[in-house]
């Protein structure tokens, strides 16, 4: 059995939702609610769920990017939710980002080596080797050594994908966090970003998580799938467990919305017209098929088998 | 073969600048009555300049050269308000982004009998019972008080919903569908592709659906253009296509496709990255990417090969 | 997709196309060749062109006379400008206004840039803080601890007996919260509701009448006027700024820096603020235009730089009692500052089109 690298508990973000001119707060935007979740070390995770659903914020948690609500954080064994500011240094050092908008993901004003020099201050090389620390980031994300000296807007989005990768690499990261990393890259190119990630997945040993919402990729790549909905994890189980027997009524209708592999047609949705008064802990049910009293029980995530949990009153 | 509705013949079109920018080379394709004729290829091939040609639609700066003939009529040489009486009523157009294709200050009532009103319709309360069906007919949940809600009210799937349903309201001949599910979630996607199959098959339209996405072809075409780089590359039959590619970029696509099958064994994506449209190389416009290129794809641009009766690719390899 | 400004060498062909701008630019660039000259003309002991140097004889004279030696003759040898033509004519007290106009091209330039070096780097600061820090909140202990020191610091400049007590006071404040470690008053703001209230009340004065009454009270002298002016102008570079960083906070990039550590004022300085300076380029610009017209206006209504420093504002103001004897004394001033304001003006303009992304087709 791998050790585990990473291990959430019950983390939860709410954003207030503001009114008026004086700001009060009228309710909260549930967009992290609760979530568990384990990374084995060099094991790829998947987290799946649509827009909105809070994939992002919780990676932002992960990354203590945003102060979490409530939940704790477990870093090989050790809590990091209540790190002062140097502690978490060293923490971030352990654990990185890259982000979905290869746009937006590097400063337009500086050139990739003071972009990348950020973070190789940052792992502690002494000056004479930065440069040379820096050439074999870009070696290692496959772009020539060169590109150092240029500027992100000569660069395709592919292209800076692989800069962003390099900068997440260049603090020497156990686990790096990839917020739909291909989601705004073209076909051919997203391929070359996959195999890039499982490469270094091989070679240096690293732990992804990896969010997305295409689930031919989840199906590709990742060793243990998180599905998620309205801020909660609705169903988690080994990839291979997950396409063959998905019990969430969300999760077959992700499956069954693959485009091309359809096995069987999904239902039409917004079945449930009236879902303000649904009276529910599942936030699927406005769209489930299967919805019946007893959704209005307390629902938590219950074992199915071995390492396959589900929340849903189906079970 | 035998009934084109709309046929493209050696569409070019140009960006005048400094110096000229060619975004189409030599397009030919026509689009049969009934079918779905899918645009397959990456951003910026030019699939959706392919589209405004079709709708009149270009940027000032663009020029358009060749013929596009729909019912007897070149659309490239009518009036603004020839083409103005045939877009919505005989050609119509659904657009990438729904968020950004509704209007957020007026309700989706006055939007929808908009396009009515424009086509000389004046009854208002049959104004009212039209604009209903549209909104039944593309199964919003709760369509009356939905009729009298604000773009912002609605979700990304059921806004794309009521784009769709208003661009087959005066039922038209021709459908254009440029990404209408790029933007949305996989589970919307599914219900947005059947949705317009739907429409297409009850309203007997034609088709010219556009997408990066070769996966969604299986959902929707019938017939399907491999675009890159500004010109076709491979065109036809879906099946053909998608089980028996011939053209290097086509195979390359498909082998990029993750999915469950290939887990275990990397991926053979294709090398390089997409050129920009001022940058296009002589030659096969795929040459730079492909891996079996041989000497004459850098200097010749490859004739068209049949491979199949309606099967055909651009593409030395091919004899 | 990408809507940054564009780099350098870009901007510089778009703004090529601008003629208006490229007037307004090369108009800048002889006015700052004018003042710096006029700089080392007019100062020293023995300026060449001495702007203060008083003939009596030469009252009023209009531009273009020349000496010669039949008219004239009265005038000491040492008095007679070079090249023996007052350019621009002599005032009332037969000082010469093209050296004035020298002196005071040089006035209006520091003025300008002084006044908006002040601004620009205090709305940067107070724009930063709000576009930065601004979601967190600050106890009121803190806040005013924070008032008192200021008012102390402010006040020991004039009293220095009070500042010294304020800031003991102050000294003491802090020690008793240490000690205590807690709160004395449950209540917090948030540091943007403060910031932006501030700048709210600061731009509800009509400025240039602030301005006024502090002059007014201050010792007249041109540092005084610069200050004055950079201090009250200082509010639309904070909107800038603040909006900027604001978005600029959310942007990947920025938040990819956060996640590897990198400290607050490496983000702020390296991430930031390249990033939020453009549309503060522009509105310095504009602003450099506003505060010669405020200074040439103070310096008219008497409340600028105290004769006998020449300023534009001055010569004009002395002027407008000649008015129809000696039209020169305030055409030519007059014209002086409308063209450079112009230019000013126009060159900002140019560059905020240039900048903005959709003229970049
Ligand atoms: N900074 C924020 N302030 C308020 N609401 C936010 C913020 N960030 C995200 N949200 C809300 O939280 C929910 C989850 O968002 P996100 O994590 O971005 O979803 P995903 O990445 O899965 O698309 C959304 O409803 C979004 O509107
Ligand atoms: N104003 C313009 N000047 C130069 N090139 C342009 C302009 N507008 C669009 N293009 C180019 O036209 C090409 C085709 O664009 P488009 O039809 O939108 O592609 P697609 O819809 O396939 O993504 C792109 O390569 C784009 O860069
Ligand atoms: S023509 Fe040549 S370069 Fe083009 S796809 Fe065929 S083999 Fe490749
Ligand atoms: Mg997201
Ligand atoms: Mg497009």
């Amino acid at each position: 059995m791998k050790d585990t690298i990473l291990e959430l508990r019950g983390i939860k973000k709410y954003f207030p939702i503001q009114k008026g001119l004086l700001k009060r707060t009228v309710g909260y935007i549930k967009a992290v609610d609760h979530v568990d979740l384990f990374v084995k070390r060099n094991q790829i995770v998947g987290i799946v769920g649509e827009s909105g659903c809070g994939k992002s914020t919780l990676a932002r948690c992960i990354l203590r990017l945003y102060e979490i609500d409530d939940g704790k954080i477990f870093f090989n064994g050790k809590d990091v939710t209540t790190l002062t500011k140097k502690e978490l240094k060293s923490y971030r050092q352990k654990v990185q980002i890259v982000f979905q908008d290869p746009y937006s993901s590097l400063n337009p004003k500086l050139t990739i080596k003071s972009s990348l020099m950020d973070g190789v201050k940052q792992a502690n090389v002494e000056k004479p080797k930065r440069i040379e620390k820096i050439s074999e980031l870009l070696e290692l994300v496959g772009l020539p050594k060169d590109s150092m000296h240029k500027y992100p807007h000569q660069f395709s989005g592919g292209q800076r994908q692989r800069i962003c990768i390099a900068r997440a690499l260049s603090l020497n990261p156990e686990l790096i966090v990839c917020d739909e990393p291909v989601s705004a890259l073209d076909v051919s190119v997203q391929a070359q970003i996959i195999n890039l990630l499982m490469e270094l997945k091989e070679k240096i040993g690293l732990s992804l998580i990896f969010i997305t919402h295409d689930l031919n990729l989840v199906g590709y790549f990742c060793d243990y799938v998180y599905v998620m909905y309205m801020g909660k994890i609705v169903e988690c189980a080994p990839t291979l467990d997950i396409f063959k027997n998905p019990h969430h009524p969300y999760t077959r209708l992700l499956l069954d919305s693959i485009p091309g592999k359809r096995k069987q047609r999904p239902d039409s949705v917004f079945i449930n017209k009236q879902d303000s008064q649904l009276n529910t802990q599942c936030g699927f049910a406005p769209r489930c098929k299967y919805f019946s009293k007893k959704c209005e029980n307390n629902l938590d995530l219950r074992e199915i088998e071995k390492g396959h949990w589900v929340r849903c009153s189906l079970i | 073969m035998e009934n084109p509705i709309l046929t493209v013949q050696d569409l070019t079109v140009q960006i005048k600048n400094q110096q000229d920018i060619t975004i189409l080379n030599n397009i030919n394709f026509d689009l049969q009555k009934g079918e779905t004729l899918c645009i397959v290829g990456e951003s910026g091939c030019g699939k959706s300049f392919t589209a405004l040609s079709i709708m009149g639609l270009l940027p000032k700066k663009a020029k358009a050269y060749g013929k596009i003939m729909f019912k007897g009529k070149n659309l490239l040489q009518l009036s603004n308000e020839e083409l103005r009486d045939i877009r919505g009523k005989e050609i119509s157009m659904v657009f990438q982004d729904p968020l950004t294709s509704l209007n957020p200050l007026f309700s989706i009532y006055e939007q929808l009998s908009e396009i009515f009103i424009a086509h000389g319709f004046k009854n208002k309360k049959e104004l009212k019972t039209r604009c209903l069906k549209i909104l039944e007919d593309v199964k919003i949940p709760d369509p009356k008080t939905k009729l009298f809600s604000y773009p912002h009210e609605l979700s990304g799937g059921q806004r794309q919903r009521i784009l769709i349903g208003m661009a087959v309201a005066l039922e038209p001949d021709i459908i254009i569908a440029d990404e209408p599910t790029t933007a949305l979630d996989v589970t919307i996607q599914y219900e947005i592709l059947s949705l317009f199959n739907r429409l297409k098959r009850k309203k007997g339209l034609s088709a010219l659906y556009i997408t990066h996405d070769l996966s969604v072809v299986s959902e929707v075409g019938d017939r399907v253009i491999i675009m890159y780089a500004g010109t076709i590359l491979e065109q036809g039959p879906k099946e053909s296509i998608l089980n028996n590619p011939y053209h290097p970029y086509t195979k390359g696509l498909l082998n990029s496709i993750p999915s469950l099958e290939k887990r275990g064994s990397y991926l053979t994506p294709i090398p390089g990255f997409v050129p920009s449209a001022e940058n296009r190389p002589k030659g096969c416009p795929f040459h730079p990417r492909c891996l079996k290129k041989q000497a004459i794809c850098t200097k010749k641009v490859p004739d068209k090969t049949f491979v199949s009766d309606n099967h055909f690719v651009y593409c030395h390899l091919v004899k | 997709m990408e809507n940054m400004s564009p780099p350098l060498y870009e901007l510089w062909e778009i703004l090529k196309k601008n003629r208006l701008a490229i007037a307004g630019l090369t108009t800048l660039l002889i006015f700052f060749l004018v003042a710096i000259l006029g700089l080392f003309l007019t100062s020293g002991k023995n300026p060449i062109y001495d702007p203060a140097k008083v003939r009596l004889e030469a009252k009023l004279l209009p531009p273009m006379t020349v000496i010669h030696e039949n008219t004239l003759n009265t005038l000491n040898e040492k008095d007679i400008p070079p090249f023996r033509i007052f350019l621009f004519g002599t005032d009332h007290l037969g000082r010469d206004v093209f050296s004035r106009m020298l002196q005071g091209a040089w006035v209006s330039l520091t003025v300008g840039f002084v006044a908006v070096g002040i601004s620009v780097f205090i709305g940067i600061i107070i724009g930063g803080i709000a576009g930065y820090y601004g979601n967190k909140s600050i106890s009121l202990d803190y806040l005013l601890l924070f008032i008192i020191l200021i008012c102390g610091l402010i006040i020991i400049y004039y009293k220095k007996w009070l500042g010294t007590f304020i800031l003991l006071f102050f000294i003491v404040a802090t020690s008793i919260k240490k000690l205590f470690k807690k709160n004395f008053f449950n209540f917090s703001i948030l540091i943007d509701s403060i910031i932006m209230g501030i700048i709210d009340i600061m731009l509800c004065f009509p400025s240039f009448f602030l301005i006024l009454t502090v002059v007014a009270l201050l010792p007249p002298s041109i540092y005084n006027i610069m200050v004055v002016i950079g201090l009250t102008s200082w509010m639309g570079t904070a909107r800038f700024i603040r909006a900027e960083f604001l978005s600029l906070r959310e942007r990947e990039f920025v938040l990819a820096a956060k996640a590897m550590g990198v400290s607050d004022l490496i983000i702020i300085f390296k991430h930031m603020l390249p990033n939020a300076i453009t549309p503060v380029l522009v509105s310095a610009t504009i602003g450099i235009a506003r505060a010669i017209l405020t200074e040439a206006g103070l310096s008219f209504l008497g409340f600028g730089v105290p004769p006998p420093h020449a300023t534009w504002g001055n010569i004009l103001s002395e002027g407008k009692y000649y008015l129809f004897d000696a039209p020169w004394l305030t055409l030519i001033p007059g014209t002086a500052i409308l063209i450079v304001v112009l230019a000013f003006n126009l060159f900002g303009e140019g560059l905020r089109d240039a900048l903005n992304p959709k003229s970049r087709d």
